[in-house]
């Protein structure tokens, strides 16, 4: 029984294709009798047999019309899905260990209420149930650096008389990335020509990007003005070149001992560049992989590119 | 702890439980039904209270109580009425042990069984009733268990029970029935049955005569007979102690010979057996399905323990004699009589002795006793010892088994075999429905005489108050004529009109509904043009009748409604079409700024045309009040004949 059913959701996981969005036909609906309709059939059985055996009419009346609530049940389920239309929104990467929060769109072509459920195909807990058209979040934990795909969908609905279900798999194009979780490192961080102070310096304002000493020959309106009234030296705003990077807080892969696994480094590094960004310092950190060069403020870059980290399909 | 919603929808299966167990009140011993209602009450005082539920032993244990209590009042847990009782306690006893979705499940379909237990003691349009009221409630605790929105459950329910009644009809019509049941049943000890008794003592009649409750109806096919033709037999009663005339049941194998070359009478009727026998009219010649004729013109059920109502055809000669040959032995049995009455066998030896031919003698018979004085009357003196000559000679007033009983005996002293004969005369003619409504009051009984070889009905009744036979019992006694309730008096047109509306309702439940057997069904079929009901046919049947009924039903499921909510969007689906029909690039997500853009190509007249029905639309779209239902059919069809003229290619 249990292998039956492992192969089955095996042939699901493979007969599910990955599409952007979906409008759900007959083709992909499919209905059954729940445990209860089957129980309901039986009863309907039982008593037409009684039925047959008294020769009592009026039981056959209510046989057939238990009979009858499970055709029409067959057609409300199926309404319930027909016409659905799917697409998954945008998503928010998370650190390993989090829950990550795909989003799911619904529309349906009319204003008619429904009662639909969603759950992942392969747990059992109810993310949502949908009632109105709209966005839904279905949480999924992330216990693994890397990227995450939204797994296979299956959305149920027994409405309204829970006799039959109709349900269907959908497989929607969306992804999100997991960065590396945190794990605190006692290592100082190496420091690229600053004077050190500059990883007390709290985050200023809102477009404080990055910072890198002021030379001459750089643009005028690349100067750091608040800055310079608070410090009195002169700061340029920087965007980025590695070869640019003065006073960065500087990560390597290669700062930790060759015996200290690869996702131990990674969440080591996921730390620091957390602790970076959140004391409002820029970055340059070096992976196998290539150098990236953060602003202050901005650890996006950091992050993806440790959670990229040995994936060999990085699209997205 | 249970949900807030689960709560509700549990008190809702225990009130439907409820109500489908009600009237088991009328059938079961009452101790049965309130020991289940008490365990329901129990159930829902703990979801009420939200207290945990009792432990399972000594629920096992506080059942057989009850059990045993039953098994000591029935003596069986089987059959109709031990089975449901005990399946009542059951259920009750389960309704203690709910406590997931699940079980509340499990608990509701049992609840779908039950409701078909009270239909094993009654269907009539009542029980109907209850069993419609019985599946809303069933079927709205399943909505609620479901976990619809309670406002919203009972449109829910109904809704679902209204589109499933059709496909619940072709399941009954084509669904194929069988003739006879699958086992058969366990004999049951009837109480006190109404109608007639299995003997005839003074008064046994006379009792069953003020009851104008319908007995039971007959429908004829092709020419109607006169009233005068319609007695119905039912038993035969051909020993006699003195006082009471009793059914020897003798079993001998006898066909039936009649004399004469009449055509047969051709009908069906829907009756409960009378102590096993059914009424068939005199003189009966063949039997239909489900029913057998036997000796002294008897007619039962093949399956002759089921006291169930029963349709099923006869052909009869509507004639007052029939041959049979009587050998010496049964000659002797028809004329044995009790030494009791010694006037009336002195009478009957006397006339016996003076007419020697036995047609004669059965002639000069009936004379004497039409010249006796009797009057007709339902409330005679009673009488003591010798009860037919207290009847003849001294009080002379008397009632239809009076004269039936005093003539079989003068009969048989007068040396001609003879019998009693129990059943039904006459009848009412339901114009309307033409179908003939047999009631208590019509209840008669008669004699049967063995003259040369023939066995002759003697109508002693008919001797002495001959409207009996021609104008119906209404019109000869005062006292069972119909009467108003209350106000008394004869009933006026109207409401013997309603009275007869009643009938044919009746009748018509009795005919399609409760009488719906393999026989109807066999007709309904050759009617339809399906032919005999096969398995072939049957699907045929089923799925033709499905296809009718499912394809308009799932067009309104998946449509009807949706469309209904959406005119907005089909006016605009529609002027869209219209305008690319025209020959203009429109695409079904053009605003009405681009529609305008692009029509911008049209005539100059349409253009005027289009400008009005989109800002006809948007005023309905987006207006203050919105559009009502009216405005949007009126917007419907004006866009409907909206026909731009076609842009030239060239342009």
């Amino acid at each position: 029984m249990w292998r039956w059913r492992k192969a089955l959701q095996q042939w699901v996981l493979r007969h599910t294709p990955r599409e952007a969005q979906t409008r759900l036909t007959q083709r992909r609906i499919y209905l059954l009798p729940t445990r209860f309709g089957s129980m309901m059939l039986l009863v309907a059985l039982a008593v037409w047999i009684g039925a047959l055996n008294y020769a009592v009419s009026l039981a056959y009346v209510l046989s057939f019309w238990i009979v009858a609530l499970m055709l029409l049940s067959v057609l409300l389920a199926y309404r319930q899905l027909a016409g659905l239309q799917l697409q998954a929104g945008a998503a928010a990467n998370v650190f390993a260990g989090d829950e990550a929060r795909f989003l799911l769109q619904l529309q349906w072509p009319d204003t008619q209420p429904r009662r639909l459920r969603v759950r992942w195909y392969e747990a059992d807990t109810v993310l949502a149930e949908c009632t109105t058209p709209g966005d839904y979040a279905l949480p999924l934990a992330a216990p693994y650096r890397g990227q995450l795909a939204m797994p296979v969908l299956r959305l149920w609905s027994e409405a309204p008389l829970g006799l039959v279900r109709a349900f269907c798999h959908v497989r929607l194009q969306a992804a999100l990335w997991v960065y590396p979780q945190p794990l605190a490192d006692p290592r100082e961080l190496a420091w690229h020509g600053g004077d050190g102070e500059s990883a007390a310096i709290e985050a200023g304002g809102d477009d404080f990007a990055g910072l890198a000493p002021w030379q001459a020959g750089q643009s005028l309106h690349r100067i750091a003005w608040r800055v310079y009234a608070r410090r009195g030296s002169l700061a340029a705003r920087e965007f980025a070149s590695p070869a640019a990077a003065g006073g960065l807080a500087s990560l390597s892969w290669d700062d930790y001992a060759a015996n200290v696994p690869p996702e131990q480094r990674l969440s080591h590094l996921c730390w620091h560049v957390l602790q970076a960004s959140r004391a409002g310092a820029g970055l340059l950190l070096r992976l196998p992989q290539g150098e990236y060069c953060v602003e202050a403020g901005d650890s996006e870059p950091a992050l993806l590119a440790l959670a990229r980290f040995g994936v060999r399909d990085a699209g997205g | 702890m249970l949900a807030d919603e689960l709560r509700l929808a549990s008190f809702a299966v225990l009130a439907a439980l409820a109500l489908v167990a009600l009237p088991l009140f009328l059938h079961l011993p009452g101790w049965v039904p309130l020991v289940f209602a008490l365990l329901l009450a129990w159930r829902a005082t703990l979801v009420w209270q939200r207290r945990p539920l009792p432990r399972r032993l000594w629920l096992m244990l506080g059942l057989l109580l009850p059990v045993a209590a039953l098994w000591l009042n029935l003596r069986t847990l089987v059959g109709r009425e031990g089975g449901v009782a005990f399946l009542l306690l059951l259920v009750g006893g389960k309704a203690l042990e709910t406590a997931s979705l699940r079980d509340w499940r499990v608990l509701l379909a049992l609840g779908f069984f039950l409701a078909a237990t009270p239909l094993l003691f009654d269907q009539s349009p009542l029980s109907a009733l209850w069993l419609l009221l019985s599946l809303f409630a069933l079927t709205w605790a399943m909505v609620l268990l479901s976990g619809e929105d309670a406002r919203l459950s009972p449109a829910v329910t109904a809704r679902a029970l209204l589109l499933s009644f059709p496909l619940m009809v072709v399941l009954f019509v084509v669904m194929p029935r069988l003739p006879g049941p699958l086992w058969s049943m366990p004999t049951e000890q009837q109480g006190a049955t109404t109608g007639l008794a299995d003997s005839m003592s003074p008064g046994a009649i006379g009792k069953m005569i003020p009851s104008r409750e319908p007995v039971f109806t007959a429908e004829f096919r092709g020419s109607q007979p006169r009233v005068s033709q319609l007695y119905w037999r039912v038993m035969v009663f051909d020993q006699f102690d003195g006082t009471r005339w009793t059914a020897a049941n003798l079993a001998l194998p006898r066909g039936v010979a009649l004399s004469g070359e009449a055509q047969p009478l051709r009908y069906d009727v829907v009756a409960e057996p009378f102590q096993g026998y059914l009424p068939m009219l005199e003189q009966g010649v063949e039997a239909g399905e489900g029913v057998v004729l036997g000796y002294q013109q008897k007619l039962r059920r093949v399956d002759a323990a089921n006291i169930a109502r029963l349709r099923y055809s006869v052909q009869s000669v509507a004639s007052s004699q029939y041959r049979d040959a009587l050998d010496e032995r049964e000659q002797a049995f028809y004329l044995q009589l009790p030494a009791d009455n010694p006037r009336t066998i002195q009478a009957g030896q006397a006339l016996a002795g003076r007419h020697p031919q036995p047609a004669a003698r059965l002639q000069a018979l009936q004379l004497w006793l039409a010249e006796q004085g009797l009057r007709y009357t339902l409330s005679p003196p009673t009488l003591a010892d010798n009860v037919v000559d207290g009847f003849l000679f001294d009080s002379r007033q008397g009632f239809c088994e009076h004269f039936s009983s005093a003539f079989t005996v003068l009969a048989r002293a007068a040396g001609l075999p003879a019998r009693v004969v129990v059943g039904f005369q006459g009848g009412e003619f339901n114009t309307q429905g033409r179908f003939w409504q047999i009631r208590s009051s019509d209840a008669h009984a008669w004699s049967e005489v063995w003259v040369d070889g023939s066995w002759r009905r003697v109508d002693a009744t008919a001797l002495v108050a001959p409207q009996r036979v021609d104008a119906g019992i209404d019109n000869t006694l005062g006292e069972v004529a119909p009467r108003m309730p209350l106000v008394g008096g004869r009933p006026p047109g109207w409401a013997q009109w309603v009275g007869q509306q009643w009938q044919l309702a009746n009748f018509s439940w009795q005919r399609w509904v409760v009488g719906y057997d393999a026989a109807s069904q066999q007709n309904l079929f050759q009617k339809l043009g399906l032919g005999e009901v096969s398995a072939a046919n049957v699907v045929k049947a089923l799925l033709g009748g499905m296809a009718l009924v499912l394809l308009p039903l799932a067009a309104y499921v998946l449509h009807g409604r949706r469309g209904r909510r959406s005119m907005a969007q089909r006016v605009w689906q529609v002027l869209g079409q219209r305008l690319r029909g025209a020959g203009l690039p429109i695409t079904p997500g053009d605003t009405a700024a681009e529609l305008q853009a692009h029509a911008a190509r049209l005539a100059e007249a349409d253009q005027q045309a289009l400008a009005a029905l989109l800002q006809q639309w948007q005023r309905l779209q987006y207006g203050p009040q919105g559009g009502d239902a009216a405005a949007w059919r009126h917007l419907w069809r004006q866009v409907r004949a909206f026909r731009p003229a076609k842009v030239g290619r060239k342009r």
